[in-house]
């Protein structure tokens, strides 16, 4: 019994440990806090002088330090404020305002201590150091970043991939030639939205990440067909409906909905039959932008024994391919009959809004 | 001209201020949605550029309402959501204009000029 | 030897063995959380939300928001759903055949005309009276839906019918959401290739005394009084360690039925909410978890613990003492129907670790607890145990309570920190000492009454409908 109350002791004791540590972390926080505003003010005034700065020649522009800055620069927490308002600036500035924010940041030699991350172990001190050289888009260290892409932590790699996007726009895509590793959704969202921010570009090597291994490359390359209606690439897209992955079959769908012709809704309509549900419901919609009226009579035969849901994609296709539709639909021998009945209904009264 | 600028960023509130009170505009601040339009009710102002995404309303409802309630004033939207749809649905909702992030000051400065001539006051 | 020292042995060592195991699971709970939380806070820092706002990418979200006579509020907690940060998202408000003027209110605030809309009956629900949408662009997002009222599963169910997106969230219309909170809650479906995420919860805090305008938290602030403050680090403790914990070993049994994005399609195939459980969130979730496991299909139910969702916690003991009732029915209910997975190695972790575990530590444990402190007392009592036995291992039990509280205090200040000031800190410390007195006891003696009122079969649904669906937020 004496083990108990040596237990329960102790047990008080490291309780109280804690929070001893925790009211001196609080104390030393709250400390941290109120010198971080003043930090950030003058970390702000810094960098709005930098974006205003426009009168003078981008190329041999020397900021003013005062000597109050220049010895708090040593201090590396202030350092991080400076530099995480000036990322922040970076990020929503472009033209030569954004020019005076990259001068500032390599007058200050914060590059530096970012490429003192960029070889820690630590992952995220790493991630963070390429997404920062990404930003201020510091071409000088694009191989060593481009080794990154295919690098086996998920954060590095994403950073890294992005980041080369930032630094040589299109061509760095050609990560995606080697990437072994899957690229989840998440980071093909943010690789087309980094893309959507730059001029357009016929880039090339399209058709060969069609034909990756990687699936998700195939996916990826699929995407960037129908954001940049790559016309030209028709023949591979529609060599994709024959792809083994679901997935892959259903994106290169969502893209021939961009780059359609006029025998696409005929060819779509025969890889109907042979497709599962989601992809039916999928080309389904792609047809309500390329159908045509012929179409229509194969469409109302498939009404004959799919589910509500998708009675209700063929009919909303219908009825915008044209009003005739509608019509030829209301004499549908289950037209009067639930579910369709209902459907049609629906589906008039959005036409009507 | 009087411009209400409504952003939740304060680092980017300062410096559209800056920029626009530079070249001889007035300048009044929101920082958040609903603010920005009791300012808008209460100053009557000749433009107003807004973020999309703040707390409250965002800068597509602001447009919606003000259109919804007749009031015309030329609205240029600021976003860094530059996306296609994001863009028509603005203009749709009655935008004037639309400005992708990361923008340039200089640029927002000339359109924003643009405003003032084709406005006969 | 007599045969009153074996059993009062046997009772002793058994309550000691067991006391043991439960200790250590909460050993391992918090340290295994650490390096989970770690990685998401890291992960954080660098990740830009807001490119998924407007992504056309971004997967399509359903909000299902059931009330029942919220009218008070209804038209203020509309708005600030409508005023998330998500681009590809619907609202629909289930309006469970409200007895006050909610619909009315909506149908004028937002401009709402009914619509042909044709309701696809894939889950077996009440008859739905008209579903509404409004005439101006701006609430395009919006659907209200009226139903005659039959609790909230089925006003749920209704809203899974209905809901066009891929995946649905389901909340309380209540509930202060955080404007980026579908964003995080979005991510994970998005993150995983090689498993299908079926679910994310997200974690609920105690809104109580917080400053809250238009619809949206402005400041948060420590409850003022007891009861809501011994539940705010209850919540802490729950969420913060103990699902941090089970979402790294991919055990989560619970999504707290207040706010969880589920996958629409797997909802519909396992069936959708259960009215016949009141721990309808739970059984879902299980029955999710059940249905991936049988057809061997690799899955995850992922979870945020940012302080996403807050919510008003009750503040007096009758309605406390009403919502722990309910969910230790819930709890009953859930584990009894689906029994056949206890220690079943055909449903893999699940059945082995996770079923077991809420069998052993959340079913049981307040039975135990009960039962042994009372036989406890009356062997010490007639002089069959003795004294300090009882008051030793008593200390151990609070004292060990007591620094798994501090420890989980201290991991919000070093994550979220909500509470800043040192004040508030002190406030939750001292609750945390006296939690084990005033608060434990009555959660104890709630869970046992639930118990009974299951045993007496008391089927508790008029009374939930009649309350409306401020109350089941389980933290556990």
């Amino acid at each position: 019994m004496i083990y108990f109350e040596t237990a329960a002791l102790s047990l008080f004791g490291i309780a109280f440990l804690l929070m001893g540590f925790m009211l001196i972390y609080i104390k030393i926080v709250k400390n941290r806090r109120s010198k971080y505003q003043k930090w950030k003010n003058i970390a702000d005034l810094l960098v709005s002088e930098a974006i205003f700065s426009e009168d003078t020649d981008v190329d041999h522009v020397v900021f003013p330090i005062n000597h109050r800055t220049e010895i708090l620069l040593k201090n590396a927490r202030f350092r991080k404020v400076l530099t995480k308002e000036l990322l922040l600036a970076k990020k929503n500035m472009s033209g030569s305002a954004g020019l005076f924010l990259q001068k500032l940041y390599l007058q200050l030699n914060l590059d530096h201590y970012a490429l003192q991350n960029f070889f820690s172990h630590k992952w995220h001190l790493k991630a963070k150091a390429i997404q920062d050289i990404g930003i201020m888009n510091l071409k000088a260290h694009l191989s060593k970043i481009y080794k990154q892409t295919n690098n086996k932590n998920e954060l590095v790699r994403m950073e890294a991939q992005i980041a080369v996007i930032k630094l040589i726009g299109f061509d760095g895509l050609r990560f995606l030639d080697v990437v072994s590793y899957q690229i989840n959704d998440w980071q093909q969202i943010k690789l087309l939205s980094e893309l959507s921010y730059l001029p357009a570009n016929n880039f090339n090597g399209i058709d060969n990440w069609l034909l990756s291994k990687n699936d998700s490359v195939v996916i990826f390359a699929l995407k960037l067909i129908k954001s940049f209606h790559r016309f030209e690439l028709y023949k591979e897209v529609e060599a994709c409906l024959l792809h083994s992955s679901v997935n892959v079959r259903y994106q290169a769908i969502l893209a021939l909905e961009k780059i359609y012709n006029e025998t696409t809704s005929e060819m779509l309509l025969k890889q109907y039959t042979i497709e599962v549900v989601k992809n039916q419901i999928a080309i389904v919609k792609t047809l309500q932008q390329m159908g045509s009226e012929e179409d229509i009579p194969l469409l109302i035969s498939f009404l004959r024994n799919e589910t509500p849901e998708q009675k209700r994609s063929i009919v909303r296709t219908i009825a915008n391919i044209s009003e005739k539709g509608l019509l030829q639909l209301r004499l549908h021998p289950e037209a009067d009959i639930a579910p369709l009945s209902l459907i049609i209904k629906q589906i008039e009264g959005e036409l009507s809004v | 001209m009087k411009i209400l600028i409504a952003e939740d960023d304060e680092l980017m509130l300062r410096t559209l201020e800056m920029r626009l009170k530079k070249d001889g505009h007035e300048v009044i601040m929101a920082r958040d949605g609903r603010d920005a339009l009791m300012r808008i009710e209460d100053s009557n102002p000749d433009l107003v550029i807004s973020d999309i995404m703040m707390p409250y309303s965002s800068g597509l409802e602001i447009v919606g309402s003000l259109r919804e309630r007749g009031n015309y004033i030329p609205i240029i939207i600021l976003s860094g959501m530059g996306q296609e749809d994001v863009v028509l649905e603005a203009f749709k909702l009655g935008a004037d204009d639309f400005i992708t992030k990361p923008f340039s000051p200089n640029e927002l400065s000339i359109r924003v000029k643009r405003f003032a001539l084709v406005r006969p006051r | 030897m007599s045969w009153q020292t074996i059993i009062v042995d046997l009772f002793t060592y058994g309550l000691l063995a067991y006391s043991i195991l439960l200790l250590s699971c909460y050993i391992f709970i918090g340290a295994y959380s650490i390096g989970e939380i770690r990685t998401h806070l890291y992960k954080n820092s660098f990740t830009d939300y807001r490119q998924l706002a407007s992504a056309s990418q971004a997967p399509g979200m359903s909000i299902l928001a059931p009330a029942y006579n919220e009218g008070a509020n209804v038209i203020e907690n509309v708005r600030s759903l409508l005023s998330i940060h998500y681009a590809n998202l619907e609202v629909i408000i289930i309006n469970d055949g409200s007895k006050d003027d909610s619909l009315s209110k909506l149908i004028k605030a937002y401009d709402l005309y009914q619509t042909d809309h044709f309701v696809n009956e894939q889950i077996k629900t009440k008859q739905v009276r008209g579903v509404y949408k409004s005439r101006n662009k701006v609430y395009k997002k919006l659907i209200v839906v009226d139903k005659e009222n039959g609790g909230k599963a089925d006003a749920l169910n209704v809203g899974v019918n209905i809901a066009q997106k891929e995946y649905i969230v389901c909340i309380d219309v209540d509930c202060i959401l955080e404007q980026d909170a579908l964003l995080k809650l979005a991510k994970p479906f998005l993150e995983n290739s090689k498993e299908r995420v079926i679910a994310t919860g997200g974690v609920i805090r105690i809104a109580n005394d917080c400053i809250i305008e238009g619809g949206r938290l402005v400041q948060v602030n420590l409850p003022q009084t007891f009861l809501p403050r011994v539940q705010t680090l209850e919540y802490i403790r729950a969420f913060l360690l103990g699902r941090m914990a089970w979402s790294r070993l991919n055990g989560l049994l619970l999504i707290s039925g207040a706010f969880g994005a589920f996958d629409k399609e797997i909802v519909i195939k396992s069936g959708g909410y259960d009215h016949n459980t009141v721990g309808e969130d739970m059984e879902l979730v299980v029955r999710m978890r059940r249905y991936m496991e049988e057809l061997k299909l690799p899955y995850r139910v992922g979870f945020i613990p940012d302080p996403l969702c807050w919510t008003e916690a009750p503040n007096n003991f009758k309605i406390l003492g009403r919502q722990r009732n309910r969910w230790t029915r819930g709890t009953i209910e859930t584990l009894k129907m689906h029994r056949i997975m206890f220690f079943n190695r055909k449903y893999g972790f699940l059945g082995l670790v996770s079923y077991p575990y809420w069998f052993l530590f959340e079913f049981l444990a307040p039975l135990i607890e009960f039962v042994g402190m009372f036989f406890f007392i009356i062997f010490a009592v007639l002089g069959l145990t003795n004294w300090r036995f009882f008051f030793g291992l008593l200390a151990v039990v609070f004292s060990f309570g007591f620094l798994y509280s501090v420890f989980a205090i201290l991991m919000e200040i070093l994550t979220y920190n909500q509470y800043k000031r040192r004040k508030d800190i002190l406030k939750l410390l001292l609750t945390a000492f006296l939690e084990p007195f005033i608060f434990h006891p009555f959660v104890v003696w709630s869970a046992v009454m639930g118990n009974i009122d299951l045993l007496r079969k008391k089927n508790a649904w008029g009374e939930m409908t009649r309350q409306g669906f401020s109350a089941p937020k389980k933290p556990n």
